[in-house]
């Protein structure tokens, strides 16, 4: 293949360099789609509300204390995911073992606190059929529950992958992401609990 | 190609069709032309070398952009004067023209099922809801040069309304009401299709389109469950 | 070079090579193209002669052929196998950014494509409400018997058709904006690679709305919610999903016209020997046609129940957006101009897609114009056109792209007398079926009917859908033909050992054909001149190559991933 090439050379770090870890770009654009996803739907619920008269009566069915207590535990998360990447950047990596694991235990405490809460509200009668309000809230509150499982997942794949190989960008994208679950439930709460 | 048109404004589609197949067939043509005399002046036999630059007569084939939008607005205009003309003005404003005009209006409910047309008649005094209501199966008679205002409901699936020899069509949708409006000039038997995929049977939901004298409609009126149609009535429509 | 001891299943199986995968992809589209085909074969052949297939076998078959195309031909084939092979051989990289996503991306699209036809075969049948997947008809399991585990399983089918690109989209535009090789500029990028990245971009952006859309769907169909379905008292909206499923459909069209054109430009530039027309041109229009094509889904719908008012706003924009592709198809012919055209079978097929996409885009205007649109919407008009934009795309301009990339793809040359034939007769045959169809959407035939022969005034139309069937058939023989050959080829055909035959300007040439593992050797892809600097007329040569490979300083240099 060389034949019909001058003879020149190249540093091979000048050839394999990025102007952006391209880890962060990608997960960047994976996020944006996400943000549509449940912006959307969160939007629509919004709409509906809106039009929706019984939407405040069917509200004051769900359960305040076990939300309340998964905003403040998913806001924990979201301080032990900082501190994982704070340390992450110190080159602390036994404390980002630490507060990562926090973070997971953050996430299934709360997926299992909202099986709790469902399975008391179907047990009033109160299924997805029933009526504008509440497929809205098994739709939002369901789809969100699943990102709160795969951010679980994916903070727990980043624990085991970073034994083997430090990588501050792994730590900060499971950061972001559960950041922007976070987010997510900080519109879905009042929604769907405080109205 | 089109069915000929038994309507009183069907004309205002037909011209947007025929100048937006017209025109499209003119710039197509051209455009063809300009192709094969490129693929066939700058082959390789004809051309073995490739100029260096574009011959400065084809640069003037970027005029095809110019005409392209002229003839855009043109045809956004005048397909948005007939869009106006029929879907955009309000009922009542219309309803009024025609009173003003000194035309009738009859008034008519389309419901479409899986997969049958039933059409509501308002009855002698041209009010629903009272008791000279009624309905027919897959028939729609409406009279002569008489305005027609159609409502159109589904109870199941989407359907859609579609009679081609008036150019007019609108989805039935559950849950909502839609809304048509035509004049049909000619007298005849005419089709009734639906538009939308509903099920296996889409095919075959179709209804006749009976287009009446004036006074063979009043007529009809006064006495309509002894329309020789009789056996089209809803309740002996068979499903498949 | 280090040197991996790749086994037989890591290197044709589970790979993570860009190559690899796109062949995967590729070839699977190929087969779903073959069988798609034949699923319309079946069905033309009941239009023909009604009574052939059952009610619900045709409307299956009518479902399953327009997803098949789209979903898994079009996207798996442009994308999937001509984005995975040529992006990061033309912008001079390795492999893709992430290359295990990418392996994930085509196993998660062939468990699609394993579920989709599974679905066709459960008790009930297959889902038979039509590609765009309207409810209530979608969403009422009484609305059509039993075939609701049909329903739930292609829906299934679509959602990881979807994650599956999706996961392709994030390579690709990361891949496509941080390993560009040394000197290539966005401006100098091959127009199939703008191309790739604003398709790719664009489908992020509108397939999430419908995935949110999606689950609604299977909630209404599975718990019974009613976001969709309307029952007594419970008001749900039908019309909602078509705004969900339009703006991601509409767009995604685009997703699937784009990297077609950009194969037109690749070939029309190499055969004809000449630059494109106007590079900037391409690049903007692409860029305004892309963004606008999110404002014109409700073209969909102008009979389906929205503001008569937004109507008229949207045959406004969707008249708009036929003037960037006036430009692009000026600047794609004009390429010829002043050229020395090779008539090979790649450029054949270009030429006739190219002819193709003129009636395709020209017959959008009358459907585009909302007071014709109330005539020809859901008539075969709409059939016609859409088979001169989408046929185009995903035949024409991809078997196009094969004959093209084959010698590099595989180091084999498909026979060019047998592609010449080849091309003529798709031509032939495919405007034997599309173009009656545009007669029958005049005579005011509406489209997915069984049988035209219940309407008094089609009947005598029964001659056209006679001929059309005909065509068809013909045209799916030929395909066959056309894969025996292809398959033929990889493992038996004619070696081509020369790096580039075609003699053409962008980096994927400068590698040997097959590329080797990571493309480049122990070299390095550096870019120094416009994309297409072709009629230079030279002593040797009419081209001089984008870049060239410089090799690289360390002995032993390791794999960057």
């Amino acid at each position: 293949m060389a034949s019909m090439q001058r003879v020149e050379e190249i540093e091979k770090e000048e050839y394999e360099r990025f102007d952006v870890p391209f880890q962060r770009l990608g997960f960047w654009v994976f996020l944006s789609g996400e943000i549509i996803i449940l912006g959307g739907l969160v939007a629509a619920g919004i709409l509906f509300r809106l039009s929706y008269p019984g939407w405040f009566e069917s509200s004051t069915y769900t359960n305040v204390v076990i939300s309340s207590i998964n905003t403040f535990v998913l806001l924990t998360g979201s301080l032990t995911a900082v501190l994982a990447h704070k340390y992450a950047v110190d080159g602390n990596w036994g404390k980002v073992q630490l507060f990562l694991g926090l973070t997971a235990l953050a996430g299934l405490t709360f997926v299992g606190l909202k099986f709790i809460e469902y399975s008391k509200e179907i047990a009033l009668g109160f299924v997805p059929s029933k009526n504008v309000f509440w497929m809205f809230y098994y739709g939002l509150t369901g789809l969100h529950g699943a990102h709160v499982l795969a951010g679980t997942l994916i903070i727990i794949g980043v624990m085991l992958y970073i034994r083997k190989k430090k990588l501050v960008e792994a730590v900060e994208n499971a950061g972001l992401y559960w950041h922007f679950v976070d987010i997510v439930w900080l519109y879905i709460f009042p929604l769907f609990y405080l109205t | 190609m089109l069915p000929a048109d038994i309507s009183a404004y069907g004309y205002l589609v037909d011209r947007v069709i025929n100048i937006s197949i017209g025109g499209i067939i003119i710039v197509g043509v051209i455009s063809f032309a300009i192709l094969i005399y490129m693929l066939i002046a700058f082959s390789k036999s004809k051309n073995p070398h490739p100029l260096s630059e574009v011959p400065p007569l084809l640069k003037k084939v970027v005029l095809i952009d110019y005409v392209m939008i002229i003839f855009d607005i043109l045809l956004l205009v005048i397909s948005s004067y007939a869009w106006f003309f029929f879907f955009i003005r309000p009922t009542d404003k219309i309803k009024k023209e025609i009173v003003q005009k000194g035309e009738d209006y009859i008034e008519v409910r389309v419901i479409g099922r899986q997969y049958f047309w039933t059409f509501h008649y308002p009855g002698k005094d041209g009010r629903f809801g009272t008791a000279d209501d009624f309905k027919l199966g897959n028939l729609m008679i409406v009279p002569q040069d008489t305005n027609v205002f159609v409502e159109i409901e589904s109870k199941d699936v989407l359907h859609s309304f579609f009679i081609p020899s008036a150019r007019m069509k609108y989805d039935a949708i559950p849950g909502r009401k839609t809304h048509l409006w035509f004049k049909l000039v000619e007298a005849g038997e005419y089709e009734i299709v639906c538009a939308e995929l509903c099920g296996a049977m889409h095919y075959n939901m179709k209804a006749v389109l009976r287009v009446v004298p004036k006074n063979e409609f009043k007529n009809w009126l006064e006495q309509p469950y002894n329309f020789a149609e009789r056996k089209n009535l809803i309740q002996e429509v068979k499903m498949r | 070079m280090e040197h991996h001891e790749e086994s037989f299943i890591t290197k044709y199986i589970f790979s993570k090579d860009h190559k690899t995968i796109g062949k995967q992809y590729l070839i699977t589209g190929i087969v779903m193209a073959i069988f798609g085909g034949v699923l319309a074969g079946l069905f033309r052949i009941n239009l023909a002669e009604p009574g052939f297939l059952t009610h619900e076998q045709y409307n299956a078959l009518v479902t399953y052929h327009g997803a098949i195309m789209f979903f898994w031909v079009a996207m798996p084939i442009l994308l999937g196998g001509f984005g995975n092979i040529l992006i990061p051989l033309m912008i001079g990289a390795r492999d893709m950014a992430f290359p295990t996503l990418n392996m994930i991306s085509y196993w998660t699209f062939f468990l699609s494509t394993v579920i989709l036809v599974l679905s066709m075969f459960v008790p009930g049948g297959g889902f038979a409400g039509g590609w765009t997947i309207y409810p209530p008809l979608s969403a009422n399991p009484q609305s059509f018997m039993g075939a609701q585990l049909g329903t739930v399983l292609f829906l299934l089918a679509i959602a990881l058709e979807f994650a599956s690109m999706l996961m392709g989209g994030v390579n690709f535009v990361t891949t496509i904006f941080v390993m560009r090789a040394k000197g290539l500029s966005f401006m100098r990028l091959p127009i199939f690679i703008w191309m790739q990245l604003v398709a790719s971009a664009l489908f992020l952006f509108s397939v999430t709305p419908l995935i949110a859309g999606a689950i609604m769907l299977l909630m209404d169909i599975l718990l019974g919610t009613h976001f969709f379905r309307v029952e007594a008292q419970k008001v749900g909206d039908p019309v909602l999903w078509q705004h969900l499923f339009w703006f991601f459909g509409h767009p995604e069209v685009y997703v699937i016209l784009f990297p077609a054109l950009g194969i037109l430009y690749e070939i029309f530039t190499t055969y004809a020997r000449r630059p494109v027309f106007s590079y900037k041109t391409v690049v903007y229009s692409t860029i305004v046609a892309g963004v606008l094509s999110f404002v014109v889904w409700a073209h969909h719908q102008f009979v389906a129940g929205i503001n008569p008012i937004s109507a008229m706003a949207f045959s406004v924009t969707t008249i708009l957006i036929s003037i960037p592709f006036s430009m692009q198809l000026v600047v794609l012919g004009l390429t010829l101009a002043g050229g020395s055209i090779r008539f090979t079978p790649a450029f054949l097929f270009g030429v006739s897609a190219f002819a193709m996409f003129i009636i395709g885009g020209l017959t959008g205007l009358p459907l585009g114009a909302v007071a014709a649109d109330v005539y020809f919407h859901d008539t075969y008009f709409v059939v016609a056109h859409f088979h001169y934009t989408v046929f185009t795309i995903a035949v024409l301009s991809t078997i196009a792209g094969v004959y093209h990339w084959f010698p590099k793809m595989f180091g084999k040359r498909i026979n060019d007398t047998f592609g010449k034939i080849h091309a003529i007769l798709t031509l032939i045959f495919y405007n034997g079926f599309a173009f009656p169809a545009f007669f029958l959407g005049m005579a005011g035939h509406p489209r997915r009917y069984y049988t035209a022969l219940e309407l008094g005034y089609l009947q005598k139309y029964q001659w056209v859908h006679e001929i059309m069937t005909i065509s068809a058939l013909l045209l799916i023989i030929t395909q066959v033909v056309f894969l025996f050959v292809f398959f033929y080829t990889i493992f038996a055909g004619k070696e081509e050992k020369e790096p580039n035959p075609w003699k053409s300007t962008t980096l994927e040439w400068l590698t040997p054909s097959p590329p080797p593992h990571l493309n480049w050797g122990n070299f390095a892809p550096i870019v120094e001149n416009e994309p297409y600097e072709y009629a230079k007329n030279g002593k040797d040569q009419d081209y001089i190559p984008q870049g060239r490979l410089v090799k690289i300083k360390q002995k032993e240099p390791s794999a960057h991933h």
